[in-house]
């Protein structure tokens, strides 16, 4: 059967004069802003969705000085004379902010990066004769860039403000803020801390991940470079306690014992992107040059690390200590009477028999991945150090790829080569010397993860509406639109938390231990760790645009305390307030926009049959819709 | 080389497939003649791999013994006494042959017959969606497709044919009264349904038609007087002691529930199979949970004259090896089929004395999926439509029903 692939015969990047700025000029006559809007005709928000595009006054032109293109934006305009209308008579309805502003790049690395991937993907739309949608409007980019770099929603105050903001910067400096912010490592670190537990779900959920958690999220928001990350993480050794680092190995154990052959596959996924353990028992069935003796040669740095634990039943203890252990002398005992004798001392590993793990088929010597030469490690340990250096080597020519794809994959909803972690030698990318510039570009930077998230969410491509156009809707892997992203069952919970709560913060660290501790009883949404698991359907589900939420989980979302609570409608329903002011508020809380004038004239109706009730109705309504739980 | 599509053209495109129509036809004139709606199908699932040489394909070398059942020559573990009662419903499948010892892809192989990754990386529905696309009817007001505990999901079929996923059922389903008066309710409802109208039309996303779907098939399970079904404090205590008073017991008793309600497929897991340590001691404590389950499960069908109408089950995404059960093992192992006019007290298949391999009547997954089709009234030669008017195949072309199982 022919796979689903857009047909990308010969589509070549053109040396990129089609770059941001050219993009840029372009989008100006389109999308520069929409503040104030005519009352449209009908009341129905589906019928009358796309006539909201009404602009009042013909743009200003942009004032454009070359380079760099600047554009200034107004954001808000004085309503327009209202038009003569034959239905029914106008309800003033205050200007509403619907901003679309140009960004302009500052100089710098990771900006010249962002031209060059538009160039890419520019010549791939051309050559294709794909057209890509329009900007996206401030408050679409807004909450998409909150969602990506720290798994929520933006709280009103950054809403109001960001929407008010004239800087034509304000996107770039917005990305800055976000990569500088804690919540960024820390939505990184409990994406990897989900990655290294998922992979093994029944073995690992006993492992406790709050140590992790809090020491990537160090790495990720001190900038460590990737290479330093990943070498830490692969030779983790030492009390458990003190390193929380070894929760690579520990999640990639088997019969209580570190798993080598598990470490293969898991190092092979994560950060080079392949599918090494189908070798395992096998030739790859994919790709015949990989054999058993690849995986096992590499399982064989990982042979001789060992759990210590306390206690006097080894199996149920928790593992102290992570060591490496050298075999310097015949097996003896046990190990003797399960086949090890056969194995002679040093850097050698057994090769268990898929059929019974007690016995073997063979031996292996250390041999790095597609190198000839056997690594001769003898009885030196530790051996993972030495992986670690080939693994993390610029010369390693899947390391940076897989990063950069991986990355790529969690901004843009799928990988240049999708899924990450099978981009073997018959894997398709869809734009291929993209990712050749990206792995090129990210070694040169050092590893530079910030720099390389700061390229992505600052290219035209990030910077496009997720709305597509009649000509480029069945899209899906040449970016002629952003697309829509299903939040995750952690950011939905925390962003319900935001915004039910209608904070100005997230809750810190100490704040969420004491909501732990005080909803421990109560299993609503407001335990987190019940509320995580009630939601997290996605164990299976690869692919960010699908939809996994269940029945239950919605009945929940719609039935349950938090989201029926009055606290932040309270907030902004304050006596004497204009209604449409509060209508405009509670937008702002849950979606991270203004209602477009049709939805704020529906909702005004709506409220004026049934007075203050409806605002907690409206919220409601946010709350349960669609596009709260879409990242667009 | 090849490349990886190559490979799939090549390895679809050997024998042309001979198909099961015979017997699909047969089975589906019994139907017809006993004057069923639809059948039923009820998946017990053993996540983790559950041992055949521990619970039914038991060795003269195994730690159990085999005892008698209610068919003869038939033998399975001392641990499944209840189940033996109903030995006479079994056909038990001794020649599973699957290739696939990695629990992930093995789960997802077991639950859609097709091997991940196949088909161009298509996502392939599970069987309950599979089932529930196929027999469930649309203005049935509950869910087609029910599991307790979890499952996979409905791959191209799309999230209509998503599973509700129950996890706590001893209060019936929670979650379906509104805070709010029932007006006000409605004008909420009403609210959302503009605003996702509204932002269908604006982005187009598969996701927000599944966010609809979903909302809707909520806001019927909110008003149905059928969410009855799933409070089991309305059974006598002395039924659901019968079936054990644990998730999977009472999972059981809520299958028998469903079934009896019209609803076309569901899925019960039991999980803690990977018995890597502690083989025997952990399979003995995990027959106990799944032996008055199953047996009541299979006798309440009968008795209701269900059985018929309703195939039950039994299988993991592997078994495990012969020697002791520690572990997987995908070269020969057993599932069980009972009622959906299944012939029952029947072994079908030998893996001989050591176990170590298939001596007899080998069952590929495409095999077993055909067999399973048939059984439930689906024609597997049958495509569903992908998207673009592709043909999407039930099960893999060239897969065979398990004859025997319905002689």
């Amino acid at each position: 059967m022919e796979p689903h692939r857009p047909s990308r015969a010969d589509s070549r990047p053109g040396p990129g004069p089609l770059t941001w700025v050219l993009g840029l000029t372009s989008l100006c006559t389109t999308g520069i802003l929409l503040g104030g809007f005519v009352l449209p005709k009908s009341l129905d928000f589906a019928g009358s969705a796309r006539a909201a595009t009404i602009t009042p006054e013909p743009p200003r032109p942009p004032a454009v000085t070359v380079p760099p293109v600047q554009v200034t934006v107004a954001p808000v305009v004085e309503p327009p004379a209202p038009e003569p209308r034959t239905v029914k008579p106008a309800r003033k309805l205050p200007p509403l902010l619907n901003p679309t502003t140009a960004p302009v790049l500052p100089e710098g690395r990771a900006y010249d990066l962002a031209r060059k991937i538009d160039g890419h993907i520019d010549a791939a739309l051309t050559s294709e004769k794909v057209s890509p949608s329009p900007l996206a409007s401030d408050a679409e980019y807004l909450r998409r860039a909150y969602l990506d770099l720290t798994g929520r929603v933006p709280t009103y105050e950054k809403v109001k403000s960001f929407l008010e903001d004239t800087d034509p910067q304000k996107r770039p400096k917005l990305i800055d803020e976000l990569l500088a912010s804690d919540a960024f490592g820390r939505h990184f670190a409990e994406i990897w801390t989900d990655t290294l537990i998922k992979r093994d779900t029944d073995t690992n959920r006993n492992l406790k991940t709050d140590d992790f958690t809090t020491w990537m999220a160090k790495q990720f928001n001190e900038n460590r470079a990737w290479d330093k990350i990943v070498v830490d993480l692969v030779t983790a050794s030492g009390k458990v306690d003190d390193n929380p680092q070894t929760l690579f190995v520990l999640a990639n154990q088997d019969n209580n014992q570190v798993s080598p052959s598990k470490l293969v596959g898991a190092t092979a996924n994560l950060f080079l992107g392949l599918q090494l353990q189908c070798a395992e028992c096998h030739v790859h069935p994919h790709v015949e040059a990989w054999k058993q003796d690849d995986f096992w040669g590499m399982a064989a740095f990982f042979g001789h690390t060992k759990f210590e634990r306390d206690g006097m039943k080894p199996g149920r203890a928790p593992v102290t200590e992570i060591k490496e252990v050298a075999r310097t002398a015949q097996p003896k005992g046990k190990a003797a009477r399960q086949g090890e004798k056969a194995i002679p001392p040093g850097d050698t590993i057994a090769i268990p028999d898929p059929t019974d793990a007690k016995k073997t088929v063979g031996t292996a010597k250390p041999r790095l991945f597609e190198s000839t030469k056997p690594a001769n490690l003898g009885n030196a340990v530790p051996y993972r150090p030495k992986l670690a250096t080939w693994l993390t080597s610029t010369d390693n020519k899947y390391f940076a790829r897989a990063a950069v794809n991986r990355f790529w994959g969690h901004f843009f909803a799928r990988g240049i080569i999708n899924p990450v972690e099978d981009m073997g030698p018959n894997s398709e990318p869809t734009h291929p010397e993209l990712l050749d510039l990206l792995a090129r570009e990210f070694v040169k930077s050092q590893f530079d993860l910030k720099d390389l998230f700061r390229a992505y969410c600052n290219t035209a491509a990030y910077n496009r509406t997720s709305k597509p156009t009649e000509s480029n809707a069945s899209d899906t892997t040449l970016l002629s639109h952003m697309p829509v992203k299903v939040i995750g069952a952690r950011e939905l919970i925390d962003s319900l938390r935001l915004v039910a709560a209608a904070r100005s913060a997230p809750l810190n660290r100490t704040e969420m231990r004491e909501l732990q501790k005080e909803m421990a009883k109560n299993k609503g949404l407001n335990a987190p760790a019940a509320g995580l698991r009630f939601f997290d359907k996605r164990e299976y589900e690869d692919d960010v645009t699908g939809y996994s939420y269940g029945i239950p989980q919605l009945l929940k979302q719609m039935n349950t305390a938090m989201t029926n609570s009055g606290g932040t409608v309270a907030r902004f329903a304050k006596p004497g307030r204009e209604r449409s002011a509060v209508i405009i508020d509670l937008y702002m809380t849950a979606l991270g926009r203004q209602p477009r004038p049709e939805e704020l004239e529906r909702l005004l109706a709506y409220s004026e049959r049934k007075s203050d009730k409806a605002y907690q109705d409206i919220f409601w309504a946010l709350l349960n819709s669609a596009e709260f739980v879409s990242n667009h | 080389m090849f490349s990886r599509r190559d490979f799939l053209k090549l390895s679809s495109a050997g024998v042309a497939g001979s198909c099961a129509s015979g017997w699909f036809g047969l089975l589906a004139n019994r139907a017809r003649a006993a004057g069923v709606k639809h059948k039923s199908c009820i998946l017990l699932w053993m996540a983790g791999g559950p041992s055949q040489s521990h619970t039914f394909d038991v060795k003269e070398h195994s730690d159990f013994k085999a005892i008698d059942t209610t068919a003869s020559g038939v033998k399975i573990s001392e641990h499944l006494p209840k189940i033996a009662e109903q030995g006479k419903h079994l056909a038990i499948l001794r020649g599973m042959r699957t290739g696939d010892p990695n629990h992930r892809s093995a789960r997802y192989l077991m639950h859609t017959g097709f091997r991940q990754g196949a088909g161009g990386g298509v996502a392939h529905p599970s069987l309950g969606a599979v089932v529930s696309a196929d027999l469930g009817r649309p203005e049935f007001e509950l869910p087609n497709f029910v599991a307790v505990g979890g499952t996979e999901g409905p791959g191209y079929l799309g999230p209509k044919y998503s599973p509700l996923i129950v996890d706590d059922f001893d209060r019936g389903l929670p979650d379906l009264k509104p805070f709010s008066p029932q007006a006000d309710f409605d004008g909420r409802v009403s609210l959302v349904d503009e605003l996702d109208k509204a932002f269908l039309e604006d982005y187009g996303a598969d996701s927000t038609k599944a966010h609809q779907a979903n909302f809707q098939k909520a806001l019927a399970l909110m008003k149905s007087g059928r969410t009855k079904a799933f409070e089991l404090g309305n059974e006598p205590d002395a039924v659901r002691e019968k079936y054990g008073k644990n998730k999977f017991g009472q999972g059981c008793l809520l299958a028998r529930r469903l079934v009896e309600e019209g609803v076309p497929f569901v899925e019960v897991a039991l999980g803690g199979w990977d018995t890597h340590q502690d083989t025997p001691k952990r399979i003995k404590s995990l027959s106990a949970t799944l032996d008055p389950a199953m047996g009541a499960l299979i006798g309440e069908l009968k008795e209701r004259g269900l059985l018929d109408t309703t195939l039950v089950i039994w299988m993991g995404e592997f078994g495990r090896n012969p020697k002791n059960g520690s572990q997987h093992y995908a070269r020969a192992w057993t599932t069980v089929m009972a009622g959906g006019g299944v012939k029952g007290g029947q072994v079908i298949g030998d893996t001989g004395k050591t176990g170590e391999d298939v001596k007899d009547r080998p069952i590929s997954p495409a095999d077993f999926f055909a067999t399973v089709l048939t059984a439930v009234g689906i024609d597997p030669t049958q495509s569903f439509t992908g998207r673009g008017g592709r043909p999407m195949p039930k099960v893999d072309k060239n897969a065979k029903a398990v004859s025997e199982v319905f002689a």
